[in-house]
């Protein structure tokens, strides 16, 4: 091989790998967009698919996925082929680069030699990593949040059961509790108990739906309310027994009548309740009879009251149940304390009561103190009580509130008629004489002097 | 057509190298000009200096002459020459006792013709003397005179003192290869003029070549290589001179013509020779760009008034034009301006 021809097959080595780089260029820069957005799409569709499929395909999204970069491969190629450079322009890329004054297209033509290829050649262009790389990492970006991103299945078999709402534990609970402790009757529960399984019943995903969490709350509030009902009647009417028990021969026939009532409201209120207490105990306060309490021998007496205080104790313990326990039954428990000795619990207010009390055996009778509010104190004549300025937002240092006589400041200048049915005053001292007495030079005169 | 040789170029080369020297002692301080010079010379084309008075552009002229041992005229242009006081005139003579017109050759019949400030010549006078340039040839009362052959005009003008003066049409001003500024010479210039010039004596120089030889490097100018790459870039160079194909042309109103494109390749060629190659390159197109282009684009006239000057526009559009017609991938990186 002649030396011309060496440097020949050295030039046209150069121009072919510079062509190769130029082409290679092109071709990723016309992959760059269809990778982004082929990623872009294939990480929605990963997403859809994990929430969507049980089991991942990863076999077959890994096929897809090669077919799908194949094809983008070969569509860009597609394309960038209409710019992709034959060595001879590669090598007008190197000599216009180079400053070689176009010697090697000249030599290509045969026009001059060869001329001989230096130690570095530059073809004029460098790789321009930014806009190479950020295409690549953005779909890697994209491929990797939709695979590694935390997206739970609509229905995962590896998962456990999915917990039920709280609101159904604790029914359930109830349920469990009161039909143990037989506290109740079983109607009650058994009901309690299809409602809850009609709720069960509903699919998996609509167990925290609005509709359903709004079922369950107006389950439990209803439960709770059965539950606060029953307990507070058992109370009162235990407590209305207690008191019957204890004073019951020395208490007055009003405050006997009432307690007589209490009692038949709370074992009515538990008769016509959802909710009613175990048949033994219903059957036990139907049988009873108030008026024949002395009948009773006091170890009757005291297991019918435990009975129910147990009763009452285990539905307070209910999550359902409320802590209640009679609330606004308090003269019940004054009436005990007091020993039931006088009638003032006839007061205003009270049922059956007529006007100011009678008086018990820590007051006198008439009408309670602070029936209409708060008291204020007595002011008698003579006394003195301070005044306090409650909004001092107006009141100024020294402002004085007093009364005394005067007059109001009038003007009572003479006012004189004018021309025209116009009224003026005429002003008084040396105002009158500026107005009514000088002319108007004089008056221009005397501004200048002044001014 | 067989390319240029290597030989022959260098022996054209001698000679070029040769008159350059003559007249680098003839104008001090003006390589780049006379470079430019000798490169419209070798295209055949006609030359129009511009410059302020006492620059040295007839001197040029007359040792340009007188170094390539060519016949040379210089006209002065003033508004009331006329055409046939520059082509000649028919003459009524007796010849063999007959009366007839016999035609009077004008100054243009020369090798070299300085038209001094061309401007101040009435349009008629200018349109007779660039119907010369372009054809080589006048006619007279019909009659066609060929020009002698080589036949080139160097014409100048003042830039200053416009009033009075004819402006040269673009058209016109289009038959001329390049337009060349005369610059004033710097001080280290003005001490070597001062120091071996005298004022009234023209420096002594030899013929370099005759008409014959200059002739023969005429041709081989013609049969330099010009490469279908270089081509390429003339076109691109010229069509992006049109307003919309580049962002330089947005300040040009119009822009070159073919015949730009034709003056570029010639004077590329002709800077061939002058290098001693045998082929025209991108570089030389660069070189020769401002002198050809610069009097044939119009500038918008919001960019004349921001003081956007040709040369400037060139100087984008050159930087602008890459060399290479394939554009490069966005995913490479130019370690170098396009053009450059």
């Amino acid at each position: 091989m002649s030396k011309g021809e060496g440097n020949q097959s050295k030039w046209q080595g150069r121009a072919r790998k510079v062509a190769g780089k130029v082409n290679l260029a092109w071709w990723l820069e016309k992959l760059g967009v269809p990778l982004l957005i082929t990623a872009l799409v294939a990480s929605c569709l990963i997403l859809l698919a994990r929430r969507e499929l049980e089991q991942f395909p990863v076999a077959e999204a890994v096929i897809t996925g090669g077919v799908l970069l194949l094809s983008m491969l070969g569509i860009a190629w597609l394309v960038a082929r209409r710019h992709f450079e034959s060595p001879d322009d590669a090598m007008v890329r190197i000599e216009a680069s180079m400053k070689l004054r176009n010697s090697l297209t000249a030599a290509r033509h045969g026009v001059t030699p060869w001329p001989e290829m230096p130690e570095r050649i530059d073809d004029g262009t460098r790789w321009h990593w930014p806009r190479l790389l950020s295409p690549v990492l953005a779909a890697a970006l994209f491929l990797a949040a939709s695979v590694f991103l935390p997206v739970s299945a609509k229905s995962d078999p590896n998962a456990g059961p999915l917990d039920e709402p709280q609101a159904w534990k604790d029914i359930e609970a109830d349920i469990e509790t009161l039909s143990e402790e037989d506290t109740v009757q079983e109607q009650y529960l058994d009901e309690l108990e299809e409602r809850l399984e009609e709720l069960r019943k509903q699919k998996e995903e609509e167990w925290f739906s609005h509709s359903s969490l709004e079922a369950t709350d107006a389950l439990q509030k209803a439960h709770g309310a059965e539950v606060e009902n029953l307990e507070r009647n058992l109370r009162n009417a235990e407590r209305a027994l207690n008191a019957l028990q204890k004073h019951g021969p020395n208490m007055a026939e009003g405050a006997r009548q009432r307690l007589l009532n209490e009692f038949e409201n709370a074992v009515r209120g538990m008769e016509n309740g959802a909710m009613k207490p175990n048949q033994a105990l219903l059957e036990q306060l139907r049988e009873l009879d108030p008026e024949a309490l002395n009948n009773l021998n006091p170890e009757q007496m005291e297991q019918l009251r435990d009975a129910m205080k147990d009763a009452a104790g285990k539905c307070q313990q209910c999550e359902g149940g409320g802590g209640g326990g009679g609330g606004g039954d308090e003269w019940l428990d004054d009436l005990l304390e007091e020993g039931g000795g006088g009638d003032g619990a006839e007061g205003p207010g009270q049922p059956g009561g007529e006007g100011p009390g009678k008086g018990g055996i820590n007051r006198g009778p008439g009408t309670a103190p602070g029936v209409l509010g708060k008291l204020g104190g007595d002011v008698e004549t003579g006394d003195l009580e301070g005044l306090e300025g409650k909004d001092l937002s107006r009141s100024l240092p020294g402002d004085l509130l007093e009364l005394q006589d005067g007059e109001h400041d009038i003007d009572k200048t003479k006012v004189g008629p004018r021309a025209g049915g116009q009224v003026a005053e005429e002003g008084r001292g040396g105002d009158r004489i500026w107005k009514d007495a000088l002319m108007p030079d004089e008056k221009k005169a005397l501004k200048e002097f002044f001014k | 057509m067989d390319h240029a040789s290597e030989t022959e170029v260098a022996d054209a080369g001698k000679h070029i190298r040769s008159l350059n020297q003559a007249l680098n002692t003839v104008l001090f301080g003006q390589e780049e000009l006379i470079d430019l010079v000798l490169t419209g010379i070798l295209s055949r084309g006609h030359i129009l200096l511009e410059g302020l008075p006492g620059l040295g552009k007839t001197e040029l002229v007359k040792g340009l002459a007188r170094s390539l041992h060519l016949d040379t005229k210089r006209i002065q242009f003033t508004p009331d020459l006329l055409p046939g006081d520059i082509t000649g005139n028919p003459v009524l003579q007796e010849v063999e006792g007959r009366r007839e017109f016999v035609f009077q050759p004008g100054p243009l019949f020369t090798n070299i013709v300085l038209a001094d400030e061309i401007n101040r010549a009435s349009p008629k006078t200018q349109s007779a003397l660039l119907e010369a340039m372009q054809e080589r040839r006048v006619t007279v009362l019909g009659k066609t005179h060929d020009l002698p052959a080589p036949f080139f005009v160097l014409a100048t003008q003042n830039p200053i003192e416009l009033e009075g003066t004819y402006p040269l049409p673009e058209a016109q001003l289009d038959r001329f290869l390049f337009k060349l500024e005369v610059t004033r010479n710097d001080v280290e210039t003005l001490e070597r003029i001062v120091n071996h010039r005298e004022l009234g004596t023209e420096p002594d120089i030899q013929p370099i070549m005759d008409a014959d030889t200059l002739n023969g490097v005429l041709a081989l100018v013609r049969r330099i290589f010009l490469p279908d790459v270089v081509a390429n870039y003339i076109a691109r160079l010229c069509d992006a001179t049109h307003p919309g194909q580049s962002t330089a042309a947005a300040n040009i109103k119009f822009g070159a013509s073919p015949r730009a494109a034709l003056s570029l390749a010639a004077a590329a060629k002709a800077r061939a020779v002058i290098n001693e190659r045998t082929n025209a390159s991108f570089e030389d197109v660069k070189l020769v760009a401002p002198a050809v282009l610069r009097h044939r684009i119009i500038l918008e006239y919001n960019a004349r008034v921001e003081g956007l000057t040709p040369n400037e526009v060139i100087a984008t559009l050159l930087d602008e034009v890459p060399f290479q017609a394939n554009a490069t991938p966005r995913t490479l990186q130019a370690t170098a301006p396009a053009g450059s």
